[in-house]
Order: structure tokens, then C-alpha cells, then sequence
């Protein structure tokens, strides 16, 4: 388990621990080493995140530069463990704020069709209810045209299900942690994440239809 | 705290969308590498400065600070009197006698008074000349020396 106090889920999106104390505090070359390795192993993926949730290459560069800023100046201080779902929180803070900026213009592109969904907090497990999927629709595909295929699929997913697909599965996050990053409950982690997975086997299942055909 | 049970085994099609996820974020092409390095580069730069805003701090009140000083160098100077405001009042014969009020309610606290009232006995007790002369006299008839 995490030392994940205060960053236990909150109700409230976007809520922060506070950082007050960690900003008066110095780091010694040891926390900076550690972070350089930190922010050097998680960059390029927190950046495929950022693009695949934004579909733009220039914002995904600010959001991830914002991350590492935040966490650097705010958090540092903070214990090690703590860095990666911290990390993603503030990530997917900055995707959502620059998604709300652009917000207009995307519904109107289409890109976000279930956005609207109100898709939050069911509680149950879900793991439960999953069906046998049967042959994978990926498995037949090289890593590049899985990667295509995915991206196509993930942009018809609703945010919070890309959130919690992106922590869960492409980095790795334990639900605990996915929780903490995303802000939210571990059961609308669960139901988030297990939507997100229905989704894209039938869409990616009818791709590979379509391209068989 | 998360169960073994809520960490599922991946699926196939989780594992295969992860190595994909892997792969692609392996073979980003140099410009995007180029810039995420930057970006690490800044962050452990302001990691590393992060005592700079209490600094800064200082810096922003600092101009305050030398305003209110000046400010009240200022007031102490005006309000140091340019006259003494203690004036002797010389009601009595003996010297002894010879005290001194204010005029001004806070003059006993004044430093600057209390000089200038001790200027003010001086310069009194020299103006009484006469006064002496006859004390001497008068204490001279009696024998007193």
C-alpha cells in the first residue's frame, strides 16, 4: 500500500494536498537525482497519455512540462511513492483544464461523443461481470497497427474511462493508485476501467470485422 | 488498501494493449525526446531552486521596508522641537526652588526636553545674578558664611 494519506480520494475533482510546507523546504542532491530518474522514466509515456487524451502533440508537451513543474516545485518534498499517482493527477488536472478550453470546439468536432455520459460511481464489482471475451481482437495485429487501432478505439471513449484505461492498463497503476490519480472512488476506478475494456473490444472486435471483410 | 482480488490478472488483450502503449512510447522520435528533456531539465531547475520564492519574498517587501523607515526618520525629525517647549518659572527666592514645567503634556517622557530644560536652568541661574549678590550680602550681615 502507498503512503497515500492525503491523497486519498476526494469527492471534489482536482483536489490538492497541500503543499505549503514542501514549498518552504530545500531539496538535497539526492531527492533531485531521484527525481531526474523519476520524471526521466515516466516522460515519454505521461506524454503518449497527454497525446492520446488531447490528439495534439504541442498541448501534450505543455501538459506533461506543467506536471513536472508542479511536481517539482510542490511535491518533491513528498515521500517517493507518493511521486507517480501524484504525477497523474496533476497530469490529467492540466488535460482536463486545457480539454475544457478547448471544450467547445471539440464537441463541436465530434472527438468526444460520450463525454456527456454520466458514467460515474456504480460501486459493484465489476469484474465480476465480465464476459468471457472470447479470441482477442489485437491479437492478430503487429504492436504499430495495434497501437493505430487502439488510439482510433480510445478516442471514442468517454474521458473518465480513458483516464482510468491510460492509468490502469497503458501505465500500470493499481487501483488504489488510479483512484488517488484520477480523484476519485476505487469502485468508480473499477466501474471506469471495466466500461473502458467493453468499449474497446467491441469497437476494436468491429474493426478487425470490418477489415476482414 | 486494494485486495489481490481487485488486482486482476491482465487479460491478453490488456497485455497486448500495453506492449503496444510500450512500444510506441519506446520509439518517440527525437524532436518530442528533445523536448521532454527540456522540460525535465526546468522542472529539476525549479526543484532546486524552490527556497527562491521565499527570497523573492524578501525582495518584493524590501521596498516597502526601506519606505517605512525613511517614512519614520521622517516623523522622528519633524517632531523633534526646533524650540525648547520648557519654559523656568522662577516663583520662588531660593534656587533650589527653581523648577521647570512643559508645555507639552508628554514633555517628562521627551528625551529632547529633558535637555532642553537642563539648557533652560543654566541659562536662568546666570540671568539671576543680582539675586546671588544680595543672598551673599544678606548672609554675610548675619555672619553666616
Amino acid at each position: 500500500m502507498l503512503g497515500l494519506a492525503s491523497l486519498e480520494p476526494c469527492k471534489v475533482r482536482g483536489g490538492w494536498p497541500d503543499a505549503r510546507q514542501d514549498e518552504e523546504e530545500g531539496l538535497d542532491a539526492a531527492t533531485l537525482r531521484e527525481l531526474d530518474r523519476f520524471l526521466a522514466g515516466i516522460e515519454r509515456r505521461a506524454f503518449r497519455i497527454a497525446q492520446l487524451a488531447l490528439r495534439d502533440t504541442d498541448d501534450a508537451h505543455d501538459v506533461v512540462q506543467g506536471a513536472m513543474l508542479r511536481l517539482a516545485q510542490s511535491y518533491a518534498g513528498r515521500p517517493t511513492a507518493e511521486w507517480r499517482p501524484l504525477f497523474f493527477r496533476i497530469l490529467y488536472n492540466g488535460i482536463r483544464d486545457l480539454q475544457r478550453r478547448h471544450g467547445v470546439r471539440r464537441r463541436f468536432l465530434g472527438w468526444l461523443p460520450g463525454a456527456g455520459r454520466n458514467d460515474d460511481e456504480a460501486g459493484e464489482d465489476v469484474f465480476e461481470q465480465v464476459p468471457d471475451p472470447g479470441p482477442e481482437p489485437l491479437q492478430q495485429l503487429t504492436a504499430t497497427e495495434t497501437m493505430q487501432q487502439l488510439e482510433q478505439a480510445l478516442r471514442r471513449l468517454p474521458a473518465r474511462q480513458l483516464e482510468a484505461f491510460s492509468l490502469r492498463c497503458l501505465e500500470g497503476l493499481d487501483v488504489a493508485a488510479t483512484a488517488a490519480a484520477m480523484g476519485c472512488s476505487e469502485g468508480s476506478v473499477k466501474t471506469h476501467y471495466f466500461r473502458a475494456l467493453q468499449a474497446l473490444r467491441i469497437e476494436l472486435a468491429g474493426a478487425r470485422a470490418e477489415e476482414q471483410s | 488498501m486494494t485486495s489481490p482480488r481487485d488486482e486482476h490478472e491482465p487479460s491478453a488483450f490488456e497485455r497486448q494493449a500495453r506492449d503496444a502503449f510500450e512500444d510506441s512510447a519506446a520509439h518517440l522520435d527525437a524532436a518530442t525526446l528533445s523536448r521532454l528533456n527540456q522540460s525535465r531539465q526546468r522542472a529539476l531547475e525549479a526543484a532546486a531552486g524552490r527556497r527562491a520564492p521565499v527570497t523573492q519574498r524578501w525582495l518584493t517587501w524590501a521596498p516597502a521596508g526601506a519606505i517605512a523607515a525613511a517614512a519614520l526618520v521622517a516623523v522622528l525629525l519633524l517632531r523633534a522641537p526646533s524650540t525648547p517647549d520648557a519654559v523656568v518659572t522662577n516663583t520662588t527666592p531660593n534656587p533650589s526652588a527653581l523648577t521647570t514645567t512643559s508645555t507639552s503634556p508628554d514633555a517628562a517622557l521627551d528625551p529632547l526636553t529633558v535637555v532642553a530644560a537642563g539648557d533652560d536652568l543654566e541659562l536662568a541661574a546666570e540671568a539671576d545674578l543680582d539675586f546671588y549678590a544680595w543672598v551673599e550680602l544678606e548672609t554675610a550681615g548675619e555672619g553666616i558664611t
